[in-house]
């Protein structure tokens, strides 16, 4: 390859890739010789934007950054694809391959050759995909499954294997060749699948419509889920049961009961948050949050809520059910109820320029407009006499 | 339109007449009297004897605050732990000024305060629920403020007594339940004395005009009577703050 045609396909890949940083997930480098793959991923992963689709078809909601962790709960729903786009349309290396490395470890020229799957050093993929061609150019808009990934370091229970993973894109001139890549991009991604530490539930609160819950912030949370369990009693554990309703109840309470126990919620049970059960309220706080406010009217009659919380961290993982507070629904009293009842020294009824909800009285509009206006007759006033001064 | 909509706009537009009106009536054109003294006075040559370093003054503002506790009877006890504060900028507009003697200024005021206490369950026992009252006052009022004292006989004391009425737009809630709101009028007296800090430290003063405009400043302590009318929900009473008022 000339180094004029070296640089045209750079500067294609410069207006494919770069130019659009949040949809190019490919951004295409040059290698104009027999070059190694080594070099540590470079600083543009940071506009490394992919979105992971489960093996069904299901879109998992978060996109991965380059370097953002990759959960635990992401690698066993299922496969993990990376979908990529905005790679260098090239007629000359129409084959894609994917490697991944632990760590920011090397696919140079000579790991590719040996083509062993499953090796912790350099592990394919995906081989010589070959793509779409039009007008003679290939058209890379694919995607590319990383559950291997997954399965290879999400079961060690060690962590050892956590940490930085080195996924590198290739173009190739031929199918399954040991050739030096001519467009290469390594990103990093990062597996940890270490839960964080349940919250510590610190006040559940008391009241009718604005119930607070508190609790304090595990380092490294980037989300909580809140259950709260208004079954009083009724609902059915994850493990099902064998009683007459085929449900497991609540512990201690019977079907219709009041008590604040929950089979349900568990302090230290694994948390499905995709789970919705009659009688089970699931929130999530979608930022770092150390408190909740819960509108007792959504627990349709229950006294006592059994409620937990759990946290999520940057990867997705998530950590058990913390202990099992209890939130109480209760009628309350304030300042506009006690004022009705009579027991302040003024009127029962006030009524003039007061409303309350469904009722409007508009009389301050009168006196209202008064002293505005003469305020107003004032100013302009001023102004005159300024003038004729003048 | 809700009243207090038309309240907060018509509030708007006194403030901005006033500040228009006060505003236009020092502009000084081009080629004018003031005009050429200034010029001359960049000229040594032509430099007066006198020369006045005093800007115009226009307005007053003033900011202040203070502990609010105005209620009594039963069902206000619940706020009977809170005392705000309450906080209110003032500005007024000077209409007549009788020099080193006093102003005549009026204009308006606005402020809020709050008030949060637990709301009590069945039992008459406090829960963590909240109830609250908010009180946003606006005030018209006149002021007849006395200088005198500081500006021929040297003692750092103002003198003002205001009048006006104000409108308060209470809100009150109980949870995330909005249990009412209204607005509750009624006329205001209130007497201030303040300390002129211009007496302490003339040099900054005039520095203080020379770079800001600022005529004079001055440390203020307030009392108010704020009787409310019998169809309004019972807010008045007397109240005090403390603030920094300055003339501009």
């Amino acid at each position: 390859m000339t180094r004029k045609s070296a640089y045209l396909l750079w500067l294609a890949a410069l207006m494919i890739g770069w130019n659009t940083p949040a949809s190019a997930q490919f951004a295409g480098t040059t290698g104009s010789t027999a070059g190694s793959l080594s070099s540590a991923p470079s600083a543009e992963d940071g506009n490394l934007i992919v979105s992971m689709v489960k093996a069904g078809g299901e879109e998992f909601t978060e996109q991965m950054r380059a370097g953002t962790p990759l959960g635990l709960r992401a690698c066993i729903q299922g496969e993990i694809e990376v979908s990529i786009s905005g790679l260098p349309n090239s007629p000359l290396y129409p084959y894609l391959e994917v490697w991944y490395a632990t760590g920011n470890g090397a696919c140079n020229q000579a790991d590719r050759a040996t083509r062993v799957v499953g090796a912790q050093n350099c592990t394919p993929l995906e081989h010589s995909r070959q793509n779409e061609q039009i007008n003679s150019f290939s058209i890379f808009n694919t995607t590319v499954k990383i559950g291997p990934v997954c399965r290879l370091n999400s079961d060690q229970t060690n962590g050892a294997a956590q940490g930085p993973q080195t996924l590198f894109f290739l173009l190739l001139q031929s199918r399954g060749s040991a050739e030096a890549a001519a467009f290469y991009k390594a990103f990093t991604i990062r597996l940890d699948t270490d839960p964080p530490p349940a919250p510590d539930i610190t006040e559940a609160g008391e009241g009718q419509t604005d119930i607070r819950l508190k609790w304090t912030l595990p380092t490294m949370t980037t989300n909580f889920y809140l259950a709260a369990d208004y079954s009083m009693g009724a609902l059915a554990s994850e493990d099902g049961g064998d009683n007459d309703a085929g449900l497991i109840l609540d512990a201690g309470a019977t079907p219709g009961g009041n008590g604040c126990s929950s089979q349900y919620l568990r302090a230290g049970n694994d948390f499905d948050p995709d789970a919705r059960p009659p009688g089970l309220l699931v929130t999530s706080t979608d930022s770092i949050a150390t408190e909740w406010s819960f509108n007792g009217m959504d627990f349709r009659g229950a006294k006592k809520v059994p409620v937990v919380v759990v946290a999520q961290d940057l990867a997705g993982n998530l950590s058990v059910q913390s202990q099992v507070a209890c939130l109480t629904v209760t009628p309350t009293t304030g300042f506009w109820d006690r004022y009705q009842q009579g027991g302040a020294e003024g009127k029962v009824e006030p009524g003039c320029a007061c409303s309350t909800p469904g009722a409007h009285a508009g009389k301050a509009s009168a006196w209202l407009a008064a002293p505005f206006a003469l305020l107003v007759a004032g100013a302009f006033a001023r102004r005159r006499i300024r003038r004729r001064a003048r | 339109m809700s009243v207090s909509r038309i309240s907060v706009l018509a509030w708007t537009c006194l403030c901005f007449v006033t500040i228009v009106t006060s505003a236009s009536a020092q502009d000084v054109k081009a080629g004018t009297a003031a005009n050429t003294q200034e010029a001359s006075q960049m000229d040594p040559m032509l430099k007066p004897a006198y020369r006045k370093i005093e800007s115009p003054e226009r307005f007053f503002l003033e900011l202040k605050g203070g502990p609010h506790r105005v209620f009594s009877g039963e069902a206000y006890d619940v706020f009977s732990d809170d005392t705000g504060p309450n906080f209110t900028a003032q500005l007024e507009g000077i209409l007549f000024r009788l020099p080193k003697a006093l102003y005549v200024t009026a204009g308006g005021g606005i402020g809020y305060t709050g008030f949060t206490a637990n709301a009590v369950n069945e039992q008459g026992q406090p829960v963590s629920e909240e109830t609250t009252l908010s009180l946003v006052p606006l005030t018209a009022a006149a002021t007849l403020r006395i200088d005198v004292l500081p500006r021929r006989l040297r003692i750092p004391l103002l003198l003002a007594v205001r009048g006006g009425f104000r409108w308060t737009q209470w809100d009150t809630n109980t949870g995330k339940l909005d249990d009412a709101s209204g607005w509750s009028l009624g006329p205001i007296v209130t007497g201030q004395v303040a300390l002129d800090l211009d007496t302490f430290e003339p040099g900054g003063a005039r520095a203080l005009d020379e770079e800001w405009g600022i005529n004079h400043t001055f440390l203020l302590a307030e009392v108010t009577y704020y009787a409310t009318t019998d169809k309004s929900l019972p807010i008045g009473g007397t109240s005090w703050a403390i603030g920094l008022g300055v003339a501009f």
